[in-house]
């Protein structure tokens, strides 16, 4: 059988802390196997957020939900203030990383005496603006919940992510026809990178190590938490450098006075001048989080 | 590796042999003190030890079979309240049966649409007694749709037996034994005294 299964990577985690026996399978329902699916999937979760993963780099469109705008027919027109559009959260999304933005995806809801692009184009005849090409920039956004928009009557609510009987998490934004760059749930081992997969057996290992021996020998259980503990550390601190190093960083230092070179004048809220990927609050990237670990620290 | 004893008379004999008891049997049934005693101690005592070590060879997985369900929408009052008779218990969506061979329930899980499965998900259960039966029946709670049960089933076939089961059971019926033919001497002590390393083994050992 191949070795891209969660029971070989919960059978690695058993390794890890000197447990004797193996899994046949993680839905097994031995004590081990009980143990080691309550954790896995939070584990995998929390780790995938904790670093921005290349492998698990993701950029979708974002489905609409509300337009503040009142221009798009079919959806709401309820958005907390000072956002334009309101999409639902990704329910494979782990963490936003980014919502691109440029001026083919601009808002249309520019304020009166706003700078802004002029509706007549300045040249014919040369067709719809390349989207490619053109330089892409961040966008403001913000994570939120909304109680106005719940989802359809009878639909399976508890398993799935961001979606409650009383609303649902959003992304709020000032740009039209949104996608997201985000981290998404990768559930296939195979799809993993090693770094990954040797954290995520770490983590998994320092989550189980104290309940699975708690019965035997609790202090070696604890023992073998802290040294696991310490290994996710070593692997975080590798993928976080990684990121830096292979792509473009995850951190971005928005500067006030580069910022207001690429915007119009400001006008009561709205913000950011005609390119719509201004505004107040919200920020232009989402940065990896904190991990929690199992003694209690967080790295 | 399967056991090298074939019936419940082998082990039972083995049994004996550790206590110190001279005689053997020739079947449960022979009607000897230490058949008689066998008989009546041998099915617990190895039903109890399935239940204890779990062991993979007595693993089984099943479709349950559906009993109650709860409302689609919810219980309404006035619409759809809910009924013991056609419900389960509040905050469970589906009673299962319990399965007749089932000595513990080990895990509740959905039907895989895709497999293997990348996304193992714990799902929670209960085992309850429902009274709205004549007679009560042993049944399966949970919030899981057409679900399926792995559990650990009665083996009685001992050449079926993983060897170090086969080795604990001994043990274990040994202490029983002992206590019945010889007044709970020594020879009982010394068989509990290992048993709990050699339970360890067997469920190491699956």
């Amino acid at each position: 059988m191949s070795d891209y299964l969660p029971t070989n990577v919960a059978n690695q985690a058993l390794d890890a802390i000197g447990w004797p026996d193996v899994l046949g399978d993680i839905e097994g329902g031995s004590r081990e196997a009980q143990i080691s699916l309550r954790a896995y999937r939070q584990c995998l979760q929390q780790l995938l957020r904790a670093a921005n993963w290349s492998f698990a780099r993701k950029q979708a469109p974002l489905q609409l939900l509300a337009d503040a705008s009142g221009n798009t027919p079919n959806v709401g027109t309820q958005v907390p203030q000072p956002w334009i559009y309101e999409y639902e959260y990704p329910t494979d999304c782990m963490r936003v990383r980014f919502i691109p933005w440029n001026l083919n995806n601009q808002a249309d809801l520019v304020p009166s005496n706003n700078i802004q692009i002029p509706s007549t184009p300045l040249v014919t005849g040369i067709g719809q603006q390349p989207w490619l090409g053109l330089r892409i920039r961040p966008a403001r956004f913000v994570v939120s919940t909304d109680f106005n928009y719940p989802p359809p009557g009878g639909s399976q609510t508890w398993d799935v992510q961001g979606v409650s009987p009383a609303g649902r998490t959003v992304i709020l934004t000032n740009v039209r026809y949104a996608t997201a760059g985000y981290t998404s749930l990768v559930l296939y081992p195979n799809l993993w990178d090693s770094l990954f997969r040797a954290a995520l057996v770490a983590y998994l290992a320092s989550e189980i190590a104290l309940p699975i021996w708690s019965k035997l020998d609790r202090n070696f259980g604890l023992k073998v938490r802290d040294e696991q503990v310490a290994i996710v550390k070593a692997k975080l601190i590798e993928a976080r450098l990684l990121d830096g190093n292979e792509g473009v960083p995850s951190s971005d230092i928005a500067v006030d006075w580069m910022r207001t070179r690429r915007g119009g004048g400001n006008w009561n809220g709205w913000g950011g001048g005609w390119d719509g990927a201004g505004g107040e609050g919200g920020s232009y990237w989402g940065s990896n989080d904190s991990l929690m670990l199992a003694n209690g620290a967080t790295f | 590796m399967v056991a090298s004893l074939q019936s419940a008379a082998d082990i039972v004999n083995v049994s004996l042999a550790r206590v110190g008891w001279k005689q053997q049997i020739g079947s449960l049934y022979d009607g000897s003190q230490a058949a008689q005693i066998a008989l009546n101690v041998y099915g617990q005592t190895r039903d109890e030890m399935l239940r204890k070590v779990n062991p993979d060879f007595a693993m089984r997985n099943i479709a349950m079979t559906l009993l109650k369900s709860a409302p689609p929408g919810g219980y309404v009052p006035a619409v759809s309240p809910w009924d013991p008779t056609t419900n389960p218990p509040v905050g469970y969506l589906f009673e299962y049966q319990y399965p007749a061979d089932c000595l513990k329930a080990r895990a509740v899980k959905p039907m895989p649409i895709f497999f293997p499965n990348v996304d193992p998900r714990p799902y929670v259960f209960a085992i309850d007694n429902d009274n709205y039966y004549t007679p009560p029946k042993r049944v399966i709670l949970c919030n899981v749709s057409n679900a399926l049960l792995v559990y650990t089933g009665r083996v009685t076939d001992p050449s079926t037996m993983d060897v170090m089961f086969v080795e604990a059971l001994t043990e274990a019926l040994g202490e029983k034994l002992a206590a019945a033919l010889t007044g709970g001497d020594a020879a009982k002590f010394e068989a509990s005294e290992s048993q709990g390393e050699t339970i360890a083994a067997a469920a190491e050992q699956g």
